[in-house]
């Protein structure tokens, strides 16, 4: 009886084990295949202002766009905007953000995402180069997330 | 009660370690699991989440043994399996981060944790990585388990429980920003309760050794 369980429990183990490899297995290779783009060239400025009211319609496609940060997270989840198009972010919250790009806290799914730490009532700005759905957060809130997508 | 979970203790011990991990599991799967692209920094505080959970399991499976009076037959194939699968998760946990810190150009621990969190996060990562190493030498209890100073070891087991406690809690998503923070510090209430009761009745049953 005792041998027969301990058969069972090496079975049982030996099954969880491999899954969980085989789950790290699969991503690195997903990571390994998704990793393909090229780099051109990022602006980034950084600017004091008064903050606007928070941006309602955030898919605007070629335009702009405005993301706004406040003490309940990012107004809108979702930002699209075309290559070589404007990317403002605004801190309209009481807390500091950094915003950053995916994932966390490495930040290296799309570099020119990354700014630097901007106080309540601080916005800053980049424009993207690379096509492609980038989630982003704020690094010292990590729970508020969002993605933009860039298109041609 | 006592009697219901004398007669049903292997199916009781199951349902406890199976609840707080498909708890563990969802709670991911509906935050960090589900937002932009899978990767090794995603999928590896899940990893945590459930060994916390079994960690526990551990602890109030064991209080129940001795509340109901069940007495052990045999094998315990649920202390057994979970504790295996806690010992891959426990170091699978850290080295997905490691790994993923390496990558991103971070270098090697400690100063990669400082890199990558902050001078004051940082410092938790750090209180987990020392809780892992109190748990690794646990596995000693194969070989040392009868000594004099084992129980030291145990003492310092509780010890990292609670450092891992403070370390998911400063550190986890899952832990403060979603429904799981109710499970957490549900948790964290009944293994303390679980503690007190072991306390309780080692001093009334164990002999001083």
């Amino acid at each position: 009886m005792e041998r027969r369980n301990s058969k069972t429990i090496w079975i049982i183990a030996t099954v969880v084990v491999a899954a969980l490899l085989g789950v790290v297995a699969y991503v690195l290779t997903m990571n390994r295949q998704g990793s393909s783009t090229t780099t051109t060239n990022t602006t980034q400025q950084k600017t004091t202002e008064q903050p606007e009211a928070p941006t309602a319609d955030a898919t605007q496609g070629s335009q702009a766009v405005t993301i706004t940060f406040t003490d309940e997270g990012f107004a809108t989840k979702n930002y699209t905007v075309s290559v070589g198009k404007e990317v403002k972010v605004e801190n309209n919250s009481s807390m500091q953000l950094q915003f950053s790009s995916d994932d966390h806290p490495t930040h290296t799914e799309e570099i020119e995402l990354n700014l630097a730490v901007l106080a309540p009532g601080e916005s800053a700005s980049f424009t993207p180069t690379k096509v492609g759905a980038w989630s982003f957060h704020d690094h010292l809130h990590d729970q508020y997330t969002g993605v933009l997508t860039v298109t041609e | 009660m006592k009697t219901w979970i004398r007669n049903n203790f292997s199916p009781a011990e199951w349902l406890v370690g199976g609840t707080v991990t498909v708890l563990a599991v969802l709670a991911w799967v509906l935050g960090t699991g589900s937002s932009g692209t899978l990767s090794l920094l995603k999928i590896f505080p899940v990893f945590g989440l459930v060994a916390f959970g079994l960690m526990w399991s551990h602890y109030t499976v064991g209080t129940l043994r001795r509340w109901s009076g069940y007495e052990k037959r045999g094998k315990d194939i649920y202390w057994a399996v979970s504790a295996g699968l806690v010992l891959a998760l426990i170091i699978l946990h850290p080295v997905l981060l490691n790994i993923s810190l390496v990558e991103a150009g971070l270098g090697l621990p400690t100063s990669s944790y400082f890199a990558a969190y902050g001078n004051v996060d940082g410092w938790f990562v750090v209180l987990g990585t020392i809780a892992l190493l109190v748990f690794l030498l646990f596995e000693l209890h194969r070989w040392f388990k009868h000594k004099k100073w084992w129980k030291w070891i145990e003492y310092a087991q509780i010890v990292a429980m609670t450092a891992i406690f403070v370390h998911g809690t400063w550190l986890g998503n899952e832990t403060t920003n979603s429904w799981y923070t109710v499970v957490w510090w549900g948790l964290a209430l009944t293994l303390l309760f679980a503690w007190v009761y072991n306390w309780r009745y080692d001093k009334a049953h164990v002999p001083r050794r």
